[in-house]
């Protein structure tokens, strides 16, 4: 038959690794992501946030910089600031690392994890794409297709597990560490980027834990249904059973159901590694007078930091093994339920 | 014999807005087995939803018994139909859902359990699955419950669109078996199927469509003189097809020849151009005895169903 | 390439307390090869043993000279599988599907893209291709399956009812593109299929499986054989003279339902049988040797083995 165009080929390229495939896998996954509908906003909502973080971070270098015209447009007209203003700059002068360091501390615990910041977007997003992930794998049979190729359960799981790290890449660490380049090539010195860098290590090691954690997390909601509706439903009912769990366990006898959920655990990690508390705490013994304002404790009040003592060590032992556990019952999900058929 | 035709189609058309299902096609279908034959997308399943009323014609008309089916339960309550989607209840027994359709069908609750275990036998149901939900049933066991479910209310014409898919040779042979019996029974039965060998052993009758239209209606028997023509397509396998082929050329029977599977390591086969099939059939013989050529096989090109639909949908 | 492309001793697979496969030993040569079963035998559930999808309880297997077990990644880089069910990943288009599987594979993204387009064109699509995948009909499912299990260039390909709901010339087609896989190209092809015909044409070697057990595993050529003296003779009208003198030369004979009249002749070639035909005037339309061979061996070898 004419239409049939029998131009069969051998080839006699060379095979490429493992580890190749497993990126092919990570790559599909993220353009899946991306294409689907609204994943384009929740991403660019990610980067221009971030880029309103960098024009306040910006602002912030400005003040410390006397000869910035920024400063001046700010002390000419707010006089609150007038008083304030050279304050800041003796400060910066004589203390950068607190001045400085410590303010970018703060800044990044409230930008990688408060209620409106990209965590929230990024979980967002990763409950967009749970139907995607394997969910649609599982429904259409594809688990079947990926099987039937030159890779493995592990290697399909390690893929999928990278697509979306890549996903909470674009949406999460990849806006935070723009933040915080951004800030700092606009801050009127280079010395900013030695104070900020433990601004910088504790985000980075907060959002790369908490990425991990909600990989798993989003692979193991994504595997145990195959209609990408229960799916979803099953995604959104974790995260509010973390907010209720933690809402019931807060100051009750039942404390323990805080830790149930990853809401608290996150945040207790959170707490750990950025050392808020330690801040204030070393803040409170170098300017005892600028500590005591009425104003201050309800700062910190609002920012759930309640004694004026760091997070305990037994507190972030007990966090970071529930949030194990939960990563390893997503594990065992994924285990269980990605076979073919 | 000559009774009124099953099916009558009339200038029947059907369009799905500017989409054409069936376009202006006249027929008859009468009692035994008919085939309906077409490739994707000509019409086929339009036309079974006519017949079977859930469909409206758009144009023209078609009767079943006289009737047109759309919208008249006098005329459904003659029809089964077998739908090729296996939309089966799950988590039924096959028996629970039978009686319940029986009873739908009017047969009295009483005697609804009694015909719906003499249907399942009939459709060779084995007895362990009777009890089983429709959900653990596989492909074939479903097909069964499906044709089942079509005789349930004793139709005098069954429409089957691919009754044999998924099954496997042995069910295939049984439900051939259950459908000539039915035939015989004086059951009209329309069968749409893809596997054309089968039907050609099966369906004395065809009807081929293709776009939208009846290219070829009839008996097998007509549609093959209608393509007899003044030469001949025959696939042979002889002792020296080397030599054989030039005897056919002296003869001046050959128009020309291709030779197949010479890769065999015994006796190649010969596709054969022969002019004047008459000539060539009466002078057969002679040829092979006088020259000792062993005959293995002799297989005309234009006679299967697939060789007529083929041609015809060309 | 030489030697047994697949090899199994002992297989046997367990779903709870019923095998899928109960103590299955072949040895395969490379070829076409047709697997055969009625329902639920086991057909598929051998070939997913031997591409892993499945794992094995019992025994162990060998495709391509190498352990299944143990080396089932680098095996599968050789080996192509068309699954009976859909299997396409939703939201993607035919092309970017058959590259994403050459990918899977190891092919680098250059060549993967430039196979991927000349498997489709090998399979026949056109610019379906350009489409997503979800709205594929059959036939164009049925040719990416066929497409994504190519395209990697493997030696032995698994194909699970290629053919299963397609319409006649998509049939066709797509046999044609099977045969050539192993005529042309020299691909080993195992085939599983209902259509004892579609078997007949294409495959070379025979294996039927009933409840998880090989029945029978040999050549076509030799089932044939076992079939031999017998034949089917095509005659216009004139049946029951034609049976009498077919009896008249120690035939024996049956009048089929469509009209076909099997033959019992017991002679070397069918030549003696027309010669004898032709002297009473009878000329046959068509005569063909050892008719559903292929049927009466599958029937038989279930009716051997018994019922349930």
């Amino acid at each position: 038959m004419a239409q049939i165009d029998s131009s069969y080929t051998h080839r006699d390229g060379d095979t490429r690794g493992i580890g190749y495939r497993r990126w092919v896998i990570a790559q599909a996954t993220l353009t899946a992501c991306l294409k689907l509908k609204g994943m384009k906003w929740v991403v660019w909502s990610c980067w221009i946030y971030a880029f309103l973080q960098g024009i306040f971070l910006f602002g912030f270098g400005q003040l410390m910089d006397p000869s910035s015209a920024v400063y001046a447009f700010i002390t000419e007209n707010l006089g609150f600031f007038k008083s304030i203003g050279p304050m800041f700059q003796g400060w910066a002068e004589e203390n950068p690392r607190i001045a400085i360091g410590m303010t970018y501390n703060l800044f990044f615990y409230i930008f990688t994890g408060y209620i409106v910041s990209t965590l929230t977007l990024s979980l967002v997003a990763l409950g967009m794409a749970i139907p995607r992930l394997i969910t649609s794998d599982l429904s259409s049979r594809a688990i079947t297709i990926y099987s039937s190729k030159a890779v493995s359960r592990l290697d399909y799981c390690l893929g999928k597990f990278g697509g979306v790290m890549l996903l909470l890449t674009i949406t999460w660490l990849g806006p935070m560490l723009a933040t915080w380049l951004m800030g700092n090539l606009m801050a009127p010195k280079i010395s900013f980027f030695w104070h900020t860098a433990p601004a910088l290590l504790h985000s980075s090691m907060f959002v790369m834990s908490g990425m991990i954690f909600l990989g798993l997390m989003a692979l193991g909601v994504s595997s145990m249904t195959s209609s990408p509706r229960t799916a979803t439903s099953i995604w959104v009912g974790v995260l509010l059973l973390g907010v209720v769990l933690s809402r019931i366990g807060e100051g009750s006898e039942n404390y323990w159901l805080q830790y149930l959920s990853f809401w608290f655990n996150l945040e207790l990690l959170q707490g750990w590694v950025f050392n808020i508390s330690g801040d204030f705490i070393e803040l409170g013994t170098e300017y005892p007078s600028f500590t005591d304002g009425h104003i201050f404790d309800r700062f910190k009040e609002r920012l759930g930091i309640k004694k004026n003592v760091s997070t305990p060590r037994h507190d972030v032992a007990v966090a970071i093994t529930c949030l194990s556990l939960l990563g390893g019952a997503a594990l065992l999900t994924l285990y269980k339920k990605v076979k073919p058929e | 014999m000559s009774i009124a035709p099953v099916i009558q189609a009339a200038e029947l058309s059907r369009w799905y807005g500017i989409v054409m299902g069936l376009n202006n096609i006249s027929f008859d279908i009468g009692t035994g087995l008919t085939g309906l034959v077409g490739p994707n997308g000509a019409g086929k399943s339009t036309l079974i939803k006519i017949i079977t009323g859930q469909l409206r014609p758009s144009d023209g008309e078609l009767t079943v018994f006289g009737m047109q089916p759309w919208n008249n339960p006098a005329v459904l309550r003659e029809i089964g139909f077998c739908p090729e989607d296996d939309a089966l209840p799950d988590r039924l027994r096959a028996r629970t859902w039978l009686r319940g359709l029986a009873m739908l069908s009017g047969i009295a609750p009483s005697a609804a359990p009694d015909h719906v275990d003499a249907i399942l036998d009939r459709v060779k149901l084995e007895r362990v699955h009777w009890e089983k939900p429709l959900g653990q049933f596989s492909k074939g066991m479903r097909q069964r419950v499906k044709l089942a479910q079509a005789l349930l209310h004793h139709p005098r014409l069954l429409v089957l669109d691919e009754p044999m898919n998924g099954l496997d040779p042995m069910g295939r042979q049984e439900v051939q078996r259950i459908l000539k019996q039915l035939a015989a029974e004086g059951t009209a039965v329309l069968i749409s199927s893809h596997i054309l060998h089968e039907l050609e052993a099966l369906c004395p009758e065809i009807l081929i469509l293709n776009w939208g239209r009846v290219i070829a209606s009839g008996s097998q028997l007509a549609l093959q003189r209608r393509l007899q023509g003044t030469e001949a397509n025959l696939h042979i396998r002889c002792s020296d097809p080397a030599r054989f082929t030039r005897v056919l050329f002296e003869a001046d029977l050959l128009l020309g020849f291709d030779c197949t599977d010479t890769s065999g390591d015994d006796e190649g086969g010969l596709d054969l151009r022969v002019k004047d099939p008459q000539r060539f059939s009466d002078s057969l013989v002679d040829l092979l005895t006088d020259n000792d050529i062993a005959l293995h096989e002799l297989r005309s090109r234009d006679r299967s169903l697939q060789d007529i639909f083929e041609k015809m949908t060309e | 390439m030489s030697g047994a492309i697949i090899e199994c001793s002992g297989v046997t697979k367990l779903f709870g307390d019923f095998a899928g496969l109960n103590n299955v030993s072949l040895s395969v040569s490379p070829g076409t090869i047709g697997l055969l079963g009625p329902n639920g035998a086991g057909k598929s559930t051998l070939m997913k043993c031997l591409l892993q999808l499945h794992p094995i309880s019992m025994g162990g297997a060998r495709l391509l000279g190498r352990d299944v077990g143990s080396e089932g990644r680098e095996i599968r880089t050789r080996v192509g599988y068309a699954p009976e069910q859909d299997c396409l990943i939703s939201g993607m288009l035919g092309c970017e599907y058959v590259t994403y599987c050459a990918q899977l594979n190891g092919l680098p993204f250059q060549e993967a893209r430039q196979r991927a387009h000349e498997m489709l064109d090998f399979v026949g699509m056109g610019q379906e291709r350009y489409r997503a995948v979800d709205t594929y009909s059959t036939g164009m499912k049925q040719r990416v399956k066929l497409a994504q299990a190519i395209v990697h260039d493997p030696e032995l390909v698994f194909l699970d009812e290629p053919t299963n709901g397609l319409d006649p010339k998509g049939r066709e087609q797509i046999l044609q593109l099977v045969e050539s896989l192993w005529k042309k190209h020299n691909i080993s092809v195992v085939l599983s299929s209902h259509l004892l015909q579609d078997v007949d044409r294409i495959c070379g070697e025979i294996i039927i499986i009933a409840r998880g057990e090989v029945l029978v595993q040999d050549t076509l050529k030799n089932l044939k054989a076992r079939r031999a003296g017998f034949a089917e003779l095509v005659v216009e009208g004139e049946h029951q003279r034609v049976l009498e003198i077919l009896r008249a030369n120690e035939c024996t004979c049956e009048l089929e339902s469509n009209g076909h009249i099997t033959v019992k002749h017991g002679r070397e070639s069918l030549t003696p049988v027309l010669k004898f035909l032709h002297d009473e005037g009878v000329r046959p339309i068509e005569a063909l040797p050892s008719p559903n061979a292929l049927e009466e061996v599958f029937l038989q070898a279930l009716s051997n083995h018994g019922p349930d």
